[in-house]
């Protein structure tokens, strides 16, 4: 009885691990989808969230998918003339602009604790709001104004005494996360010590004044009372915290836009065609060399040496890791040939590397044309080269093709080889010798330049998609072939 | 209709430009690791084979610079054993499954699961290595996470459809016969599998494993997210690791002199292993099919 029960035991387990595979794909796939979909990138906020500023004015916007909000630090500096674009405030590259109504500047200049005179000097234009407004524009007035949105402001912000984020020992509280703030107001951490901080009891006060006099003090006030307590000039910290933005990653604009400030801003448009550009001329190099190598192999190569030597320098080929082909076309293209870090350069690497999959392939499907095909051409008086122009290249086609795409997704998302042979500038390629960035190198510059892992990801599923559409129109081409 | 005289040419000019296409593949070859070599040999002038392969002091812009590669080794040893490791029993029993067992939806659904896992490209790997595996690794096993640990379950995950796909057609050309007699003789399905699939499909299987091996040592991108890329002798799996693909990728970027040419007697190293296993894998699948 009992090898009966190992036997059902190891068969089960041989399923078991079997779906594990599944599961891993099913894992990195659905990982990849759901960040690169949402955004759950912490933010270090300067202001509490969920807690808006009570103003005498409406703040409408013309543009912006996803802006609601804005910290009252920002909006300061909005009035102040001090913000050019909205990029480092939605990641959109657009030239930001104020509009006032002018019975709407005395109380906005109050709420804002500066003078109108330098609202006026910061180049806001008051006067009566255009009809039609440039995208970007923020409009402060007396109603609502249809057809735009309106932003809320917040305004609160937790104030410690100075004591509270000094260097202590090794550790310094720099900011709270969502936790650790809900702890600290409800009490639960009594002493900053408990979120890396110094060892002095958490006090809450209401009133702004005392709490420069109470080592361990914080409160939650209105940035306004915070700024006017600090140019009285009490000894303030302001602490921030850890807010989660929530939202949409992966958006229209994001895949059509400009890359800003290398991925930090901005989108992936640019970076979207210099892909296809190199792969497209990685297939124009890659796809005519190795089609001519498979139909000298099986056409006219007698078995022999030189086959011989062919065939396992391809393997040889297949086997070699890219990063060697990397340097290799760091020392041939880049450096000898005087091309630089260029879309030539990388473009040649890749091909290379992909030479012997295209071979291949093209090897299996040239096999599989009817023999009595090519005898029956060659009866007619056609010659060697004429038989396979006409009658099998085209009834290997299928198959050829099927082999080119599966190359392809091979050099969409290769990056070793590229990193030191293409170059990283985000602007749309001009030239074969102009520096390219393709969104294997995006992803890969973006995450170890720590420009933003949200937008990493966002990136990171659009290669996804492009390489499991490429891989299932292979499969499909593969089926079909089958059939016929 | 062009004249025969014609014809006979642009067929001979023809043959000429397939032969030399196809021969650009050996000359790729020959260039890579004239290349490679021409830029590597010239660092055992300064310093001693001895020292480059057996020190593992790696400190290339001191005053008085070591170049010497050890840690690189063992990390791209400790990584490349683990992911074996990792991967054998999952791989094995999917070989096994598909080879024996698989029928109907499960069977094409793991196939087809298995051909997009590798097409996956590897710096998507190394993403998801960032975001899942190294808190994983941190989070149980404590350390900062970017550990050789958590470089070893990525490649594990990334060489499992190669190993799989090699595996799995050795299991399947072992004869229905031998299994066939096996299980008349009254064996269960395991001791079949055990005692006569196994063993006669051993050779594919090994030289399944080599070529993931080979795979495993040359990846780059995804190691160098996770690995942790510190330049020290790892002392445990959870330290943080520098293995030979990752000192090339990071020290090229500001290398002069004889810290570049070291990098390029790294890329000679790995290449020389990488050249080896392939000669290992056709060593035995040529020693099999005599068999």
């Amino acid at each position: 009885m009992n090898r009966i029960r190992v036997n059902a035991t190891a068969l089960f387990l041989i399923r078991f691990l079997s779906f594990i595979a599944i599961a891993l794909l099913c894992l990195i796939l659905g990982y990849i989808t759901y960040r690169g979909l949402y955004k759950s990138e912490k933010i270090e906020s300067e202001t509490l969230g969920g807690l808006f500023m009570e103003q005498d004015y409406f703040i409408n916007t013309s543009s912006h998918e996803g802006l609601r909000t804005l910290s009252y630090f920002t909006l300061q500096k909005m009035a102040l003339g001090k913000v050019s674009s909205w990029r480092s405030i939605t990641s959109v590259d657009e030239p930001f602009s104020l509009y006032i109504e002018p019975a709407m500047v005395e109380p906005f200049a109050r709420s804002m604790g500066i003078e109108k005179e330098l609202i006026l000097a910061g180049g806001a234009r008051i006067g009566k709001i255009p009809k039609v407004l440039v995208p970007g524009a923020l409009v402060i007035s007396a109603n609502p104004i249809s057809g735009m949105k309106t932003v809320q402001v917040e305004d609160q912000v937790l104030v410690t005494n100075p004591k509270v984020m000094e260097l202590y020992g090794n550790n310094r509280v720099t900011s709270l996360s969502k936790s650790q703030l809900e702890g600290v107001l409800s009490g639960d951490v009594s002493s900053w010590d408990q979120v890396g901080g110094p060892n002095l009891p958490t006090t809450r006060n209401k009133n702004i004044g005392q709490l420069s006099l109470n080592e361990g003090s914080y409160g939650i006030f209105s940035a306004k009372e915070y700024l006017d307590a600090k140019k009285k000039g009490s000894a303030l910290s302001l602490l921030p915290t850890e807010k989660e933005e929530r939202g949409a990653n992966l958006t229209g604009s994001y895949l059509v836009a400009k890359t800003v400030e290398s991925g930090k801003y901005g989108g992936i448009g640019t970076i979207i065609l210099n892909t296809l550009v190199m792969v497209l001329l990685t297939l124009l190099v890659a796809g005519p060399l190795g089609i001519s190598a498979a139909v000298y192999l099986e056409e006219y190569a007698r078995k022999g040496k030189i086959k011989d030597s062919i065939s396992s320098a391809i393997d040889i080929l297949s086997g070699i890791p890219s990063i060697i082909f990397g340097l290799f076309g760091l020392l041939v293209f880049v450096q000898l040939c005087g091309w630089s870090f260029s879309l030539i350069s990388g473009t040649l690497t890749v091909s290379l590397m992909i030479l012997p999959t295209v071979i291949r392939t093209s090897q299996e499907a040239i096999k599989t044309v009817n023999p009595t095909l090519k005898e029956a051409s060659l009866a007619l008086g056609a010659t060697k080269l004429e038989t396979i122009w006409h009658i099998v290249l085209p009834s290997s086609k299928r198959g050829i093709v099927t082999g080119l795409i599966l190359a392809i997704g091979r050099s969409i998302g290769e990056t070793a080889a590229l990193i030191y042979t293409i170059g990283s500038s985000t602007d749309l390629v001009h030239g074969l010798t102009s520096s390219c960035r393709v969104l294997s190198m995006h992803i890969y510059l973006t995450i170890t330049e720590g420009q933003s892992s949200d937008k990493a990801f966002a990136s990171a599923l659009v290669l996804v998609v492009m390489v499991l559409l490429i891989n299932t129109l292979a499969k499909i081409l593969m089926k079909g072939g089958r059939k016929s | 209709m062009k004249s025969i005289r014609t014809r006979q040419r642009i067929e001979q000019g023809g043959r000429v430009i397939l032969l030399l296409c196809a021969l650009l593949s050996i000359a790729t070859v020959c260039l890579i690791t004239l290349f490679i070599f021409q830029q590597g040999v010239p660092t055992f002038k300064s310093v001693p084979l001895k020292e480059f392969l057996f020190s593992s002091d790696w400190s290339p812009s001191a005053s008085n610079p070591h170049y010497g590669i050890l840690s690189f080794v063992v990390a791209s040893f400790w990584v490349t054993f683990l992911s074996l490791l990792f991967t054998t029993p999952i791989a094995l029993s999917c070989a096994i499954y598909l080879a024996l067992f698989a029928k109907g939806r499960a069977a094409s659904l793991l196939r087809t699961s298995l051909e997009l896992l590798a097409g996956i490209p590897s710096i998507i790997f190394g993403l998801f290595g960032i975001a899942v595996v190294v808190p994983f690794v941190r989070n149980v096993f404590g350390g900062n996470g970017y550990s050789l640990l958590s470089a070893s379950i990525i490649l594990a995950i990334m060489i499992l459809p190669t190993v799989i796909n090699v595996s799995e057609v050795s299991i399947y050309a072992v004869s229905n016969e031998l299994r066939d007699a096996s299980v008349a003789l009254g064996a269960t399905q395991w001791q079949t599998i055990s005692r006569v699939v196994l063993p006669s499909s051993r050779s594919g299987i090994v030289a399944s494993l080599v070529l993931g091996l080979g795979r495993a040592i040359g990846e780059t991108t995804a190691v160098l997210l996770v690995g942790g890329n510190a330049p020290l002798f790892p002392t445990s799996v959870l330290d943080m690791g520098r293995t030979l693909t990752m000192n090339i990728v990071t020290d090229m970027s500001y290398a002069e002199g004889v810290h570049m040419s070291a990098l390029f007697a790294t890329a000679m190293l790995l290449f020389i292993v990488i050249l080896s296993l392939n000669f290992v894998v056709v060593a035995i699948t040529k020693r099999s099919r005599i068999k």
